[in-house]
């Protein structure tokens, strides 16, 4: 028996997500391994995250995204053991943010609203919020740090984030 | 224009977060999804915060910093309700079949909130399908402002009917995503229009008193040669070969072909078999049908013939044979809007049996029944052999729903093909029409198998 027209969501649509997303990711990922390369393995990882990144946005892939974040991620990591300052630490960590958020924003608008649709200035709009807050927490995380190292044990402060971490969840529940 | 705002108290939390999962949401009611999308950014952090107690370097410790705010950051903020006008304006709400219908779609946000990211998908009546153009928009509006999108329907048989459209709101950080939908209801009323070209239609040998313009195997007063025969008193004097009487010395008469008319009954086989497509957006064997009978109606009424159309469907449905306008305006409308023959199928069995004693009871005694079927199971093939058996010589115009691509489909096709060698076996003359190509080349191309 041959099918019914009213499994009509079968037609296949096309999910790769906006341009928008695609640009912002690159770019955010570009700054990301331009910071965080100062060391050969933290360059390498980095550098294939920022190939992976475009190829998993471009392709609409979740999870080739989240293995081109992963790396950017890495990245930034290797380059703090490696004792990277903190202010570029906080630029490149950031672009890491924003590179993770706007393709994972590209990636479920293609997702629900296919590529044919108009979406270029939610992208946009949400890109440009991430941005402005990454850029508070970047500048506060600076001056909290600035003037709190005055020879306080790393422990503590760890203790202090930690605290501040669970926190938020507990906001959550 | 239709406006919906949704009370706070009818907020449902739904923990879930596969964002293909489809809800079927009430009007007025809206559900909560967490996207749980900054997690990534939160595992970061802790293995950032770890890392950096181990290696006592502070720039990685900062780094985690980021971890907290975004995880906290989807925790304050909270999506805009669903407060929303939609409105839309549709080019042409009559169109013809497979015209393109713009459709023009202006946005508002009605609440007094920012909305980060609304993305809003159309509700595009199922049986018609995007021409061009996306009916999905996401976009950013402030409170109070407008924006629209226009895409583009092809236009199919039927009465549609737009769904309601879905909202879905983001908070800034996208964390947690509000579904809703908008009522905006709009209808398409598309009408199949008649062919204007009439096609020679295969009918059956007839014998019938009335004169019409249809060759019957019988001869008598007419256009064509038909025989000559032995002179009988009363014959008409112009009607002797003189010829022959004058090389002979007898008389003789000469008869010529006799043109009857034909009552036609078109008969659209429309159960929920006849729904079938090869393909899920293709056009399914019914609306095929209905087009073939469109320009079987058109052929025959033109070349002097009674049609009349009914339908194998549950629900009773009957126009009786005729010509004329008047008659043509409501074979039009029977195509076009009779419930029996809508695009979105009949949902109920249909008593074959009964709808064909019901065709017995109400077509002429020698009315040609012409039956447009995709022959997609037997009990339909054995009624038009009863039909032909009791006197109305019948016609098969089955359009081809089967398609090839898996081995199932292939069997269902290879059914279809003996069914249709069956009823040719026993004289009933079956075109086979894949459904596709334009109808009048398939008849120019069609022998008229037996007649």
């Amino acid at each position: 028996m041959s099918t019914r027209t009213t499994d009509a969501d079968a037609e296949s649509i096309d999910a790769r997500p906006g341009t928008a997303s695609v640009a912002v990711a690159v770019a955010a990922a570009l700054v990301t391994v331009l910071v965080s390369a100062t060391t050969p393995l933290a360059g390498a990882v980095g550098l294939c995250g920022l190939v992976v990144v475009p190829i998993g946005v471009r392709r609409g892939s979740r999870l080739l995204h989240r293995i081109g974040s992963a790396g950017l991620f890495g990245a930034v990591l290797l380059a703090g053991v490696a004792g990277r300052s903190a202010v570029p630490m906080l630029v490149a960590a950031g672009a890491a943010v924003v590179a993770w958020d706007a393709g994972e924003h590209g990636i479920g608008l293609g997702r629900q609203l296919g590529h044919a649709a108009v979406s270029t200035r939610a992208q946009l709009a949400h890109v440009g919020v991430t941005v402005a807050v990454a850029s508070v927490v970047a500048v506060v995380g600076y001056v909290v740090y600035d003037a709190a190292s005055t020879g306080q044990p790393t422990t503590a402060i760890a203790l202090l984030l930690g605290a501040a971490l669970l926190f938020t969840y507990a906001l959550d529940r | 224009m239709s406006f919906s705002s949704i009370p706070a108290a009818a907020t449902r939390s739904a923990d879930v977060t596969d964002e293909a999962a489809e809800f079927e949401i009430e009007p007025g009611t809206v559900v909560d999804r967490r996207t749980r999308r900054w997690y990534a950014v939160t595992v970061f952090a802790l293995l950032a915060l770890g890392a950096g107690v181990l290696t006592r370097e502070s720039g990685l410790l900062l780094t985690s910093a980021f971890g907290i705010a975004f995880a906290g950051y989807g925790q304050v903020t909270s999506p805009p309700p669903v407060e929303v006008s939609v409105e839309r304006s549709i080019s042409d709400d009559a169109p013809d079949t497979d015209d393109t219908v713009a459709v023009t779609v202006a946005v508002r946000n009605e609440s007094d909130r920012t909305m980060p990211d609304l993305r809003l998908v159309d509700g595009v009546p199922p049986k018609m399908t995007v021409a061009e153009g996306s009916p999905c928009l996401a976009t950013a509006l402030r409170p109070g402002e407008e924006t629209t999108f226009a895409y583009s329907l092809r236009a199919r048989r039927g009465r549609h009917e737009f769904e309601p459209t879905t909202i879905l709101t983001r908070d800034a950080s996208g964390a947690t995503e509000r579904r809703g939908t908008v009522d905006a209801p709009d209808t398409v009323d598309c009408e199949a229009s008649l062919p204007s070209q009439s096609v020679a239609f295969p009918l059956r040998s007839q014998t019938t008193r009335h004169t019409g313009r249809f060759p019957a195997d019988t001869g008598g007063p007419g256009v064509e040669f038909y025989a000559t025969r032995e002179y009988r008193p009363g014959d008409p004097l112009n009607r002797v070969d003189w010829n022959r009487t004058a090389r002979t010395g007898d008389l003789t008469t000469v008869q010529y072909r006799v043109e009857r008319s034909v009552s036609v009954v078109l008969v659209v086989d429309a159960r929920q078999p006849a729904y079938a497509a090869p393909a899920p957006q293709a056009r399914t064997a019914l609306d095929a049908a209905v087009d073939a009978a469109g320009h079987a109606y058109v052929s025959l009424t033109d070349a002097g013939h009674d049609v009349g159309l009914t339908a194998l469907s549950p629900t009773e449905c009957w126009l009786s044979p005729g010509n004329g306008d008047e008659h043509r305006v409501r074979a039009r409308e029977f195509l076009s809007t009779e419930p029996a023959l809508s695009p979105s199928g009949p949902g109920a069995e249909t008593n074959l049996y009964a709808a064909v004693q019901r065709i017995r009871r109400r077509a002429p005694t020698d009315a040609q029944i012409v039956v447009f079927s995709p022959l997609t199971d037997d009990r339909v093939a054995g009624s038009a052999i009863r039909l032909d058996a009791n006197g109305h010589r019948t016609t098969v115009i089955s359009p081809d729903p089967t398609a090839d691509d898996s081995v199932g489909h292939r069997l269902a096709g290879v059914r279809r093909s003996l069914r249709i060698a069956d009823l040719r076996q026993r004289d009933i003359p079956v075109v086979d029409w894949d459904g596709t190509e334009p109808f009048p080349h398939v008849l120019a191309r069609w022998d008229g198998g037996s007649r």
